[in-house]
């Protein structure tokens, strides 16, 4: 349904308008007035516009200079990455939650991680809970269920300075354990360290809501940021 | 004397709180402290150990390493 709108006319002083110009027979606010619920008025050339029915539940509006109206309504491409959150990392802990449920798995990166005291290493703990860690650092493993799970560790500490890639497969099943996995390195005194490990959150019947990341002794020092993804 | 700070940032609302630990996180943050720095202190002992133990038997690392291989 093309609806022109009127040449742009000059008007004078003293000009009177009728009913007729106001409604119009060339099309005018009466015409673009919606016949449904989510019409949009679309250009589709100079002086025209075009209704645009509103797509389905998500589907969003995407340029496409193909159609009338040079747009369409698409259903977007599952997949990707989406930043949720930003968080400084300061104090004792920080705890991100009330995490989004929206999505298949989290990825997470600490960048610029310094934490105080020299601790040997980076904990997260899951809803406050415990987890599983098989931790590699240098040249040694170790195993074990802790009071979170080993981020980053450097024995005889100081693991400080360091970036750590991590994720967590699965975080809003509510009928399996959530894999964790994660992957780093730094200089914590005068050599590097490569550091991996995995893991997993253990209670089967909970979503992963919330992430704490602390130090393993001391506190942050306020210049590390942690960014939390959500993956599709 | 003043307790440590936690962070608390709520994704849902953006919200971000600083407080100090209550009284229940206080002092189980304060056993796994004590905790941490003794299972460090004990993982760089055996660290220190073993490198030692290394150093008489006039072996490397990577040396070790082959022979367990």
């Amino acid at each position: 349904m093309a609806v022109g709108f009127p040449t742009k006319v000059t008007y004078a002083n003293g000009d009177v308008f009728s009913a007729s110009d106001i409604n119009d027979t060339n099309g005018t606010i009466n015409l673009i007035n919606p016949s449904a619920k989510g019409d949009l008025f679309a250009g589709s050339a100079a002086n025209t516009y075009t209704k645009l029915s509103v797509g389905t539940n998500g589907q969003v509006l995407s340029a496409a200079s193909g159609e009338a109206t040079g747009l369409q309504w698409v259903t977007p491409v599952s997949g990707g990455m989406t930043l949720l959150s930003t968080t400084s990392l300061t104090g004792a802990s920080t705890t991100v939650s009330s995490i989004s449920q929206a999505y298949t798995r989290l990825l997470g990166v600490i960048h610029s991680g310094y934490s105080s005291a020299g601790a040997a290493g980076w904990k997260m703990t899951v809803n406050g809970n415990a987890c599983s860690s098989l931790y590699n650092s240098g040249t040694t493993t170790w195993s074990n269920t802790d009071s979170g799970f080993w981020l980053a560790y450097s024995v005889g500490g100081g693991f400080t300075g360091a970036s750590v890639t991590f994720t967590i497969d699965s975080y809003t099943k509510t009928d399996s354990t959530k894999p964790i996995s994660s992957f780093g390195g730094g200089r914590p005194s005068t050599v590097d360290v490569a550091y991996s490990a995995s893991g997993h959150y253990p209670t089967k019947a909970t979503a992963v809501t919330s992430l704490t990341f602390a130090p393993s002794t001391g506190s942050w020092n306020g210049s590390g940021v942690v960014l939390l993804y959500g993956v599709k | 004397m003043t307790r440590p700070i936690i962070r608390i940032h709520n994704m849902e609302t953006d919200e971000i709180i600083d407080r100090e630990m209550n009284d229940e996180e206080f002092t189980k943050w304060q056993e796994e402290q004590a905790i941490q720095i003794a299972a460090d202190e004990a993982k760089a002992k055996a660290e220190a150990d073993k490198a030692a133990l290394l150093v008489r038997l006039g072996l490397t690392e990577d040396e070790l390493k082959t022979i367990l291989g």
